[in-house]
């Protein structure tokens, strides 16, 4: 560094030499050695020293929390007007720090205490000076700081060790941000609770006393859920919405860190500025939610769903609206657009055991009929959210048998019209796909005809699909029980199940299709024997293990309806009402696993 | 669907309660460490990636340290040898510190009182009562980690009156911070 050297009056008084060597303005080797020689001269310069460079160190970490605070809503400001970050502005606000830095300080200086202001005003009076030589230039444009491009700095800078296995893979360009200290000055020997733990359901916490239950305060530092969901509302104002396993530190009431996992964050007005950080990366919200998806150490997505949110990587920040997506790689240097999926993400503690085990498994369309008797529509969750009218007959609000607290059912008692939830393309299913239900079967053992769960039968092609329940009587067999399960692709088989059903029962019963067409039937949990019938065939046979063309069922392009068979143009086939109960209905595109089936069983126990 | 827990959750418990005394233990002391290593490393960004690999190897090798005995000496004397690699890398800088004060001065930093947390606040507050050209001074400095001829480009000045004059800042906020905190701060001036 050629600089000038310093007033030699330096040479006499060592804090000036202690300020030339940490600003790095003490070049000569003359003045160096002088430097040197005083701190070895005694353990008492050496100290005088280390005080000088703790002030210089601790100016560091205080000037640049300073700074970082700017960009966002202060906690503790008084009036409601506060600055928001205009998003599509981001990258000139972060140019023009300066001119931000300085409105704050004159503010500031008002309030300026007489001593330090009268210190200030002699070094100003000696710059004044030689600005009266040369007119003072705006400053080159300058490349964003480092510090500035990931703002959630750890407020406990130890939450680097919660990664500290990943570190020798890291380059150590990001591995920067943790050692810039921490953004919150807390007084570490008691940090005070920044969070309180809401709902959760099914959660099991990495936590060695054990439960962490509803309204408990949380302190900042990691936080691992191994498994559930939860919520937990930070003292700032956001909410952040928890599927295990997922692990995260708390840095203050309005920063996380997600370290692996997923999460969605919901945060109003006043909160604000609520900051996530990820890898090298951090989520500033602007009064959003959105989803954070991360999978393997550091990379993540990230999903807005609604509002919008500052995504801020390592060297600049993009804006993000409502409805968009970007992946980002562990080091916050690169980010790509990608399809944005709200429902990968699960948006509110689930309120049974069942719900989360359905959800979990991302279902298509999942109606939990838990709507009270007053209600004429029910709602469906999963990526079709859909609300359908309950037709004359068909009453909500019935008392379920299910042990869940606060759960309704479905009645239907006589003829009655179902529930009609239209066509969807979503539901036009034929291969690859499963339905599950929990019923309470028909009062009577003797059926002459099958009573259906939920069917999309069509004619004109026959098409479509039901599960439901039949008997001997429509198997033509005392081969089958007197009820069992039964699922039909209308003009093309039957399977029925050869294990049987009491009536006014409670069960679990599920279908499931695999992506060759093979039938799976499932009475509580367990994949049960069973037997298909088609248009050709004479009798039932075993469900083969590979399906011939002629057992492929046909796409309905009609509606889907719960409880019965949607009306027949032509008559051709009854309604086939349900009577009984029908409740948390699921249909998934996808075929799910005998171990999925089993644990949405058992989750439906608790 | 939780299960009982079986051996290795137990271990993993064990380990998790370590850790937690590892993130209290440097989050108390980390400052101090990174002061040492900035004392004697100028270069701000040179002395960050000194503080991760103190801070990988403090962790690494937490299972070695004796807990009955003091940590911050311990973790500086990682530091320190952390510190003499990358001064060793860097030997062309002829005004580096030689291996005998690198020592020293982690010694003296070992001895310094930990009560960092209520410095930071004071220094906090102090710095919101400066006058706006100090402040941009000091943003300049600590922010922007600009040079000095590239701070008296900013302010229109020369590098040795921004030198000065970043010294004088730093005299009135200590005294401030004195005057807070009411302790002896030995700094000179």
């Amino acid at each position: 560094m050629a600089t000038p050297p310093i007033d030699t009056r330096a040479n006499d008084d060592p804090a000036l030499l202690c300020s030339a060597y940490l600003d790095g303005t003490l070049s000569s080797e003359d003045d160096f050695a002088i430097f040197v020689s005083w701190l070895k001269s005694s353990p008492n310069s050496r100290k005088q020293f280390a005080h000088a460079a703790m002030l210089h160190t601790n100016l560091q970490v205080v000037m640049q929390h300073n700074d970082m605070r700017e960009f966002f809503v202060e906690d503790n400001l008084a009036d409601a007007s506060f600055r928001m970050v205009d998003p599509r502005n981001i990258r000139m606000m972060l140019d023009e720090a300066a001119e931000a830095a300085a409105k704050e300080s004159k503010k500031a200086a008002r309030e300026a205490a007489a001593i330090a202001a009268a210190a200030a005003a002699e070094a100003e009076r000696l710059q004044a000076e030689e600005q009266r030589n040369a007119r003072p230039r705006r400053p080159p444009p300058i490349e964003i700081p480092r510090p500035l491009a990931y703002l959630a700095v750890t407020a406990i800078a130890a939450s680097l060790f919660f990664a500290v296995s990943s570190w020798k893979e890291r380059s150590s360009y990001q591995t920067q941000q943790a050692a810039v200290g921490p953004a919150k000055i807390e007084p570490v020997a008691a940090p005070p609770s920044i969070a309180t733990v809401g709902k959760s359901i099914d959660a099991v916490w990495s936590n060695a006393k054990g439960a962490i239950g509803m309204g408990a305060r949380l302190m900042p530092g990691p936080v691992r859920l191994d498994d559930g969901m939860a919520e937990i509302a930070l003292d700032g104002g956001a909410r952040v919405i928890l599927e295990g396993p997922v692990s995260l530190d708390l840095l203050s009431s309005g920063r996380v860190r997600l370290t692996q996992g997923r999460m969605v964050a919901q945060v109003p007005e006043e909160a604000i500025g609520f900051t996530v950080s990820a890898g090298g990366a951090s989520i500033v919200d602007l009064g959003t939610e959105f989803g954070i998806d991360m999978q393997r150490e550091g990379d993540f997505g990230v999903h807005v769903l609604d509002g919008e949110v500052a995504l801020k990587l390592k060297e600049r920040a993009e804006p993000l609206l409502a409805g968009s997506a970007r992946a980002v790689d562990a080091s916050g240097l690169v980010s790509r657009e990608i399809e944005a999926d709200r429902h990968t993400f699960i948006r509110r503690v689930p309120a049974s055991s069942y719900e989360l085990a359905i959800l979990k498994s991302r279902p298509t369309a999942f109606w939990r009929l838990n709507e009270f008797s007053n209600e004429t529509s029910v709602k469906s969750l999963g990526s079709l959210e859909l609300s359908s009218p309950a037709g004359a007959g068909a009453h909500t609000g019935a008392e379920s048998r299910r042990s869940e607290a606060d759960n309704r059912a479905l009645e239907l008692l006589a003829k009655h019209d179902g529930i009609n939830v239209g066509y969807h393309p979503g539901l036009a299913l034929a291969n690859g796909f499963t339905i599950e239900a929990w019923v309470v079967t028909p009062p009577t053992l003797e059926l002459p005809s099958p009573k259906r769960i939920i069917s999309s039968f069509s004619e004109s092609p026959d098409s479509g699909f039901a599960l439901g329940v039949a008997g001997h009587a429509f198997a033509g067999s005392n081969d089958f029980p007197s009820m069992t399960l039964l699922f039909t692709f209308y003009g093309v088989y039957d399977c029925l199940a050869k294990v049987g059903l009491r009536p006014n029962n409670m069960y679990h019963v599920a279908a499931v299709v695999d992506d060759q067409g093979k039938p799976s039937l499932f009475i509580d949990g367990e994949l049960v024997p069973a037997a298909v019938r088609g248009l050709e065939w004479p009798g039932y046979r075993p469900v083969p293990e590979i399906v011939s063309s002629d057992m492929q069922g046909l796409i309905s392009r009609g509606p889907l309806f719960i409880g019965r068979n949607p009306p027949s143009q032509t008559g051709i086939y009854p309604p086939e009402s349900w009577i009984g109960q029908i409740d948390e209905v699921a249909v998934f595109d996808k075929a799910l696993s005998e171990e999925d089936i089993q644990s949405h069983y058992q989750a439906g126990l608790r | 669907m939780s299960s009982a827990p079986e051996h290795p959750s137990e271990t993993a418990t064990e380990r998790f309660a370590s850790r937690r005394t590892l993130n209290v233990l440097w989050s108390q002391n980390h400052l101090m460490v990174l002061g040492y290593i900035r004392s004697v490393v100028i270069d701000f960004h040179m002395a960050d990636d000194v503080l991760q690999e103190t801070a990988a190897a403090v962790a690494e090798r937490f299972d070695d340290y004796d807990s009955s005995r003091p940590f911050l000496p311990w973790a500086l004397g990682i530091a320190r040898n952390k510190v003499l690699v990358t001064l060793r890398a860097n030997s062309r800088d002829r005004c580096v510190f030689d291996h005998e004060l690198v020592t020293q001065l982690s010694e003296t930093y070992a001895e310094l009182e930990t009560s960092n947390n209520d410095v930071q606040e004071a220094l906090s507050d102090c710095v919101t009562h400066l006058h706006r050209r100090a402040r941009k001074l000091l943003e300049l400095r600590y922010v922007r980690d600009l040079p000095a001829n590239a701070i008296a480009q900013a302010t229109g000045t020369t590098a040795g009156a921004a030198g000065m004059a970043l010294h004088r800042i730093r005299k009135v906020l200590r005294d401030c911070v004195q005057s807070k905190l009411g302790t002896a701060m030995q700094g000179g001036d």
